[in-house]
C-alpha cells in the first residue's frame, strides 16, 4: 500500500471538514476523487501534503509504513510526496529554473545523491519543459509570476516531472485547461506513470480521466468517502450528479 | 578642540559658526523652519533631537594633497584620491535650494566652507567611497555635482568604515543641465550602532533631462537622507529604495520630487526589510504643481518584517493640484507570505531556506535595476550577507 488513511478528521479554523475519512491508495494504481463543491478534496490533499492550515485531531496517514502526520511539509515532498496546488501561488524574484533546481537538489541530497549543477539541471529542465509545450524563456522568469493559467498548471507538471515523486496528488489540475493545455498535462502524467507510482487526481469533470484512465473511482462527499467503484461511476455521476449517490448509502 | 552640542545653541550662535558672507538666506529659513527637532515631520520618528544634544568636536575637513587612483575616495571630508580625467574644484561658495525642507540642509551648508565640486561634461562611471577614521566628531562636508553637455554620468557611491558617537553632515547638490543623464547609486552599508549620518540632497533635474536614483541601505546605525528633487519641463525621475535594517538600526528615507513644469515623470519604488527592533522610515511626497500638467507619477512601497518588535514608518503621498495628469500610489506592510512559504516547503525545500529564497528575491527585484553587471552583483552579495548574519547575539 502507498497510502492508508484511516478515520482523519480534521479542522479548518474552528470548521470540522473531514469527519472520519478512510482511503487506501493502492501502489501503482491511478486513482480519482470526485465530489461537490465544498466537500472537502482540497482539504484532504492539503492534509496529506502538511498544509499549516489544516489540523488533523483524530486518526491516522500512513505513508509507505510510516506515519506523517506530525511531519514538516519539506519531509514528507523528501520522502516523494507531491501535490499539484489548484492556484499556486507567484513568487516574485524567485526565477523558476533556480526555485526548480534548489528543489531537485534538496531531494536528490536526501536520496544521497551528487547534486545537479546548473548545466546538467538546465538540460533536463529544457527537455521536460519542451515536452509539456512550455517555452524555454518560461524558466527564467519569475517563478508563476505572470503565468496564465494554463502556464502554471504546466509548470506544475514540470516539477513533478522533474522531482519524480511516488505518490502524486493532482487538485484539480484540469479546471481552466484548453484542450492542448490538457493534453500536454495529461501526457505529462502517463509519462511517469509506473508500477512504482501511485496518483490520486481530485477533479470535478471526467475529462481529464478520458485521458488517464483510473482504476478506481472514490466519491467523497461531506468529509467522507460515500463510495468507491471503478470507471463506470464517472457515467453515472456525469447522468445523475451526486444525489443518486446520496441515496443509495 | 571646541565641544558643542547643536541642540543647545540658539540661531543666532548657529549662524556664528559659519565664515560665510552672506547668511541671510539661511537666517530667513531657518527662522522659517525652526531649528531641527522632533516638531518637523520628517523628523517625527528620527530622533535628532537626541543626535544633536551630544557634544562633538566640530571638525572642518581640509583640502589635502590627492594621489591618483581608480576611485575618488573622500577621507573625513577631504579628497585624497582621484581618477585621472575627473574634473574638481573646491569652492567656497555654491547656489543653494532656497526651499529645501530641511534644517539640516541649511545647517551643513553654513558650517561646509569648502564644497568639493564635480563636473561632468562627458560620458563616465565613477565609482564616489567615503571614509571616516575620527570618532566623536560632527563632520560637515559637501559635494556638488554639474552634469553638463548632454553627458550620461553614473556614480557609485560607497560609505566605508565605522567610527564611534561621530555625527556626519553629508549631502549633494545635484544640477543635471538639459539633455544630459545623471545616475546616482548609494550604497550604504553600515554596523556600527553609534554611527550616525544626516544627510541631505538637493537635484535640479532640468529641462528633457533624467535622474535615476537607486539607494541601498543596509545594516545598523542612526542614518537619514532627506532629498529633495525639483523635475522640469518633460523630465524624468525614477527612483528605487532598498532597505534592509536588523538590530536597533534607524533609516530614514525622506524624500520630496516636485513637477514644477509639464510632461515630468516619476516613478518611485521602494521595498524594505526590517529585523530585530529595526526601524524604518519612507516618508516620500510627489508633489504636481500647478504647472505641472501631464504628470505621470507612480509610487509604491512594500516592506515585509521579519519580527513583530521591528517598526516601519511608510507614508508614501500625492499632493496634486491638477486634474491632468496620471498617477498612483500604494503601500503594503506584513509579514513573509506563508502562501509562498508553503509552496516552497511542498517541493522540499526546508523552511529557512525558502524564506530566504523569497526575501532575497523581493529584495532582487529591485538590485536588478541597477545595469552595471559588477557594481550589482556587489550590492546582491552585500544583502545576502546582511540576510545571512545572526543577529541574536548582538546587542
Ligand atoms: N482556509 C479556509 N478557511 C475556512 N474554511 C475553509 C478553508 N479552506 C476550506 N474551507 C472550507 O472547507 C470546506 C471544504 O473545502 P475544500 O476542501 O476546498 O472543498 P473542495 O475542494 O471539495 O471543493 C468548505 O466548506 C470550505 O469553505
Ligand atoms: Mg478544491
Amino acid at each position: 500500500m502507498m497510502l492508508e488513511i484511516k478515520n482523519l478528521k480534521n479542522r479548518i479554523g474552528k470548521k470540522e471538514i473531514l469527519k472520519g475519512l478512510n482511503l487506501n491508495l493502492e501502489k501503482g494504481r491511478v486513482h480519482a476523487i470526485m465530489g461537490p463543491n465544498g466537500a472537502g478534496k482540497s482539504t484532504l490533499s492539503k492534509t496529506i501534503v502538511g498544509h499549516y492550515d489544516v489540523k488533523v485531531t483524530d486518526g491516522d496517514i500512513i505513508y509507505k509504513g510510516e506515519s506523517i502526520v506530525n511531519m514538516k511539509p519539506e519531509d514528507r515532498a523528501l520522502r516523494g510526496i507531491f501535490m499539484s496546488f489548484q492556484n499556486p501561488v507567484e513568487v516574485p524574484g524567485v526565477t523558476n529554473a533556480y526555485f526548480l533546481r534548489t528543489a531537485v537538489n534538496a531531494k536528490r541530497e536526501f536520496e544521497g545523491k551528487e547534486p545537479l549543477n546548473p548545466a546538467q539541471f538546465l538540460k533536463l529542465a529544457r527537455e521536460y519543459a519542451e515536452f509539456l509545450g512550455i517555452k524555454p524563456e518560461m524558466l527564467n522568469r519569475s517563478l508563476n509570476v505572470g503565468f496564465s493559467g494554463g502556464e502554471k498548471k504546466r509548470n506544475e507538471i514540470l516539477q513533478m516531472l522533474l522531482l519524480d515523486p511516488d505518490l502524486i496528488i493532482l487538485d484539480e489540475i484540469d479546471s481552466g485547461l484548453d484542450i492542448d493545455a490538457l493534453k500536454a498535462v495529461s501526457e505529462g502524467i502517463n509519462r511517469i506513470k509506473s508500477p512504482d507510482k501511485t496518483f490520486l487526481i481530485i477533479t470535478h469533470y471526467s475529462r481529464i480521466l478520458e485521458y488517464v484512465k483510473p482504476d478506481f473511482i472514490h466519491v467523497l462527499k461531506d468529509g467522507r468517502i460515500v463510495k468507491t467503484g471503478g470507471y463506470e461511476l464517472v457515467e453515472i455521476l456525469e447522468k445523475e450528479g451526486y444525489k443518486a449517490i446520496e441515496e443509495e448509502i | 578642540m571646541r565641544k558643542l552640542s547643536l541642540s543647545k545653541m540658539d540661531l543666532d550662535s548657529i549662524l556664528n559658526l559659519s565664515k560665510k558672507k552672506k547668511r541671510d538666506i539661511f537666517k530667513k529659513r531657518l527662522k522659517e523652519l525652526n531649528l531641527p527637532s522632533k516638531k518637523s515631520e520628517h523628523y517625527r520618528y528620527f530622533d535628532i533631537s537626541h543626535l544633536l544634544s551630544k557634544p562633538y568636536s566640530l571638525y572642518l575637513p581640509i583640502v589635502k594633497e590627492t594621489k591618483e587612483s581608480d576611485e575618488l575616495i573622500i577621507e573625513d571630508g577631504s579628497i585624497i584620491s582621484l581618477p585621472k580625467g575627473v574634473k574638481i574644484d573646491v569652492v567656497n561658495e555654491i547656489e543653494i535650494d532656497k526651499e529645501h525642507f530641511d534644517q539640516i540642509y541649511y545647517i551643513n551648508h553654513l558650517l561646509s566652507q569648502n564644497v568639493i565640486k564635480l563636473t561632468f561634461d562627458r560620458d563616465c562611471e565613477l565609482k564616489v567611497i567615503h571614509r571616516f577614521s575620527k570618532d566623536d566628531i560632527l563632520l560637515p562636508y559637501r559635494l556638488k555635482i554639474d552634469v553638463t553637455n548632454r553627458a550620461d554620468v553614473k556614480i557609485y557611491e560607497y560609505f566605508e568604515d565605522s567610527v564611534k558617537e561621530s555625527l556626519i553632515f553629508y549631502g549633494l547638490d545635484i544640477d543635471i543641465e538639459s539633455g544630459s543623464n545623471f545616475e546616482w547609486v548609494r550604497i550604504q552599508d553600515e554596523f556600527s550602532k553609534s554611527y550616525s549620518m544626516v544627510a541631505s540632497h538637493f537635484i535640479k533635474v532640468r529641462e528633457s533631462s533624467k535622474f535615476n536614483l537607486k539607494t541601498f541601505d543596509i545594516g545598523e546605525g542612526k542614518i537619514c537622507h532627506n532629498t529633495k528633487i525639483d523635475l522640469f519641463k518633460d523630465s524624468k525621475c525614477n527612483a528605487n529604495h532598498l532597505v534592509y535594517v536588523d538590530n536597533e538600526a534607524i533609516r530614514a528615507n525622506n524624500i520630496k520630487i516636485n513637477h514644477k513644469d509639464r510632461n515630468g515623470k516619476t516613478n518611485q519604488n521602494a521595498r524594505h526589510v526590517l529585523k530585530d527592533r529595526s526601524t524604518a522610515i519612507f516618508d516620500a511626497l510627489i508633489k504636481v504643481e500647478n504647472s505641472g500638467a501631464k504628470a505621470i507619477t507612480h509610487q509604491n512601497n512594500r516592506s515585509i518584517l521579519l519580527n513583530d518588535k521591528a517598526y516601519m514608518v511608510s507614508k508614501p503621498q500625492l499632493e496634486i493640484y491638477i486634474d491632468d495628469l496620471e498617477a498612483s500610489h500604494g503601500s503594503t506592510t506584513g509579514q513573509i507570505d506563508k502562501d509562498e512559504i508553503f509552496y516552497l516547503r511542498s517541493r522540499g525545500i526546508n523552511e529557512k531556506e525558502a524564506k530566504k529564497m523569497i526575501i532575497l528575491g523581493f529584495m532582487k527585484e529591485i538590485i536588478e535595476e541597477v545595469q552595471n553587471e559588477a557594481i550589482r552583483d556587489d550590492i546582491m552579495n552585500r544583502f545576502e550577507k546582511i540576510y545571512n548574519r545572526d543577529t541574536r547575539d548582538l546587542k
